[in-house]
């Protein structure tokens, strides 16, 4: 695969990554992004529209996709992970067939977020060389991490930011330190990517609601916080 | 990601005709021309107030402006709580309308009508017997209930002189009010255009929407490659392929009543909430060995949305 040749979604969903756009796919984009990451090439893709998207902002670039491609490796080996909500309570049965996917998914985001974010800085900081999330090791999940990789994942991880804890089985797979960062950081991100998508489809349904249902602009008092973020003011 | 409108429809026909002068229950009022009135108010006068939003106990206050200038409608939203928030809707010529408004009209084709019937096929309108006084302005009271469990019913206070809506409550299927719309404050014409400057710096600019004219008259139909069991009454209006929203986007109303479904390619968490009176209601579903998960939105109950979303389909 090469830039001709790439696919054309991967190519809008690796520019997503980069805009910071990822709420604007779907679960299983993203996971079918994750997927194309384990292509070489896309990584070097990836790595060139990240280097062109910091010159551009100023900054230098260090994609990391070894990091990509150990989170990949650590979620496919994961048996039968499912996450539970933060109350610890059990998920609904019919949610759980989701859980796999949800947290393959969750964790592309953070991923590639997190390379996102931390690989526009000085060469001279420290670089993961070695996935975060290794090889399996017995039916489980051998989380041998190099201090260096954790604290890079850690500097992804807002302070505040949503702890979920996993099914017993899966949370025995994981060192305390290892699982604790990374699920948290699946799980926000995942919670994220679900609000913005239904934000946007609810200012989307508004909009049209304005024009369609004879109340002119009253739908959108609705909303007590219009999302403007996207806004074309000048 | 690329962008492809691609709007035509099944209603059609954009020269207004005159609605039926029927006279419904209770009143000598003629109640599909107080709702064309009402339609028109919105969209042809100019008019600046303060309205109070209520949803659950919960309230907070919008300031809306509305102009016409050179035949083209000027809008302004602005919340007044907590963070200020700005949408503007520009440039939407007043002759421009959109599918629900041509429903509400009773202007649709009529082998269309014939398939989706008229308003008062699935509400019944009651004209009140008093007038009521809102903003300082009296209004006819009309009461909107449904025939069925698809829609909600509604309470409307609409003003006698010029035909805005002043008021306007969302009843349950139980007649709780679910939310409501009321001025506290109105300004009927002789409205400065400065009252349309924005005063936040991130404004959101909204689409103005595509108008039913000629081109896209065509009783044959849309390019959306879903087909789903509506409940009688509702007719599509848009199928688009929004930037940053979903592959899929469909719009369907009732005249009174819309909804937007979404449809996504691949599995997803099934949920069913409201933010505020909005229903948001998500599922998966194998459509021909593919899993594609369906969301619809809208003030609708949610028996509407599980209709709609479990009978989705390739055409």
């Amino acid at each position: 695969m090469n830039d001709k040749t790439m696919n054309e979604n991967t190519g809008q969903w690796l520019s997503a990554a980069l805009d910071d756009e990822l709420g604007d796919l779907s679960e299983f984009e993203i996971h079918q992004l994750l997927k194309a990451c384990e292509e070489p090439d896309t990584l070097d893709t990836f790595e060139r529209y990240a280097l062109a998207s910091s010159v551009l902002s100023g900054d230098v670039v260090n994609p990391g996709s070894s990091l990509l491609v150990g989170v990949r490796t650590g979620i496919e080996a994961e048996p039968d992970m499912a996450m539970t909500g933060s109350t610890g309570g059990e998920r609904p049965q019919w949610l759980r067939p989701l859980g796999r996917v949800a947290v393959a998914a969750s964790v592309a985001v953070a991923v590639v977020f997190g390379a996102n974010m931390l690989d526009t800085s000085t060469p001279d900081e420290v670089r993961p060389t070695s996935p975060v999330l290794a090889q399996q090791n017995g039916g489980g999940i051998d989380t041998t991490t190099s201090a260096d990789n954790l604290n890079v994942v850690r500097r992804a991880v807002p302070e505040n930011g949503v702890t979920y804890v996993s099914d017993g089985a899966a949370a025995g797979n994981y060192t305390a330190a290892a699982n604790e960062t990374s699920m948290t950081l699946s799980a926000r991100q995942l919670q994220q990517v679900r609000q913005q998508r239904m934000r946007r489809y609810l200012m989307y349904h508004l909009e049209h609601a304005s024009l369609n249902n004879n109340s002119g602009m009253l739908p959108f008092a609705r909303v007590s916080n219009l999302e403007t973020e996207t806004a074309t003011g000048h | 990601m690329l962008l492809r409108r691609t709007l035509s429809t099944l209603l059609i026909a954009v020269s207004v005709q005159v609605a039926s002068p029927a006279v419904w229950a209770g009143s000598d009022i003629d109640v599909p021309g107080l709702l064309m009135k009402m339609a028109d108010g919105f969209r042809m006068l100019d008019y600046h107030g303060q309205l109070m939003y209520e949803q659950n106990s919960k309230m907070h206050s919008v300031e809306i402006v509305h102009l016409v200038r050179d035949g083209k409608e000027y809008e302004r939203v602005l919340t007044l709580d907590g963070s200020q928030s700005e949408i503007i809707r520009e440039g939407k010529p007043v002759d421009c309308y959109q599918p629900g408004e041509l429903i509400l009209r009773d202007n649709l084709p009529q082998g269309l009508i014939r398939n989706i019937g008229s308003l008062e096929d699935f509400y019944t309108f009651t004209v009140g017997e008093e007038d009521v006084r809102i903003a300082g302005r009296k209004a006819h009271v009309l009461k909107i209930e449904p025939k069925d469990d698809y829609r909600f019913g509604y309470e409307l206070a609409i003003d006698k002189e010029s035909g805005l809506l002043l008021h306007s409550q969302m009843m349950s299927e139980t007649g709780q009010v679910m939310e409501q719309f009321k001025f506290v404050s109105l300004q009927l014409g002789d409205i400065d255009e400065k009252a349309l400057q924005p005063v936040t710096k991130n404004f959101k600019k909204i689409p103005q929407g595509d108008c039913m004219d000629a081109e896209h008259m065509s009783a044959s139909s849309h390019d959306t490659p879903w087909q789903m069991d509506l409940p009688q009454g509702y007719a599509f209006c848009i199928y688009e392929n929004p930037k940053g929203v979903s592959p899929n986007a469909m719009v369907y109303s009732d005249g009174l009543s819309t909804f937007t479904v979404f449809v996504n390619r691949g599995e997803e968490v099934s949920d069913s909430h409201r933010e505020g009176s909005t229903l948001m209601y998500s599922r998966s579903i194998n459509v021909q060995n593919e899993i594609y998960t369906v969301t619809v939105v809208g003030e609708i109950p949610e028996a509407t949305a599980h209709k709609v979303a479990s009978s989705l389909r390739y055409k």
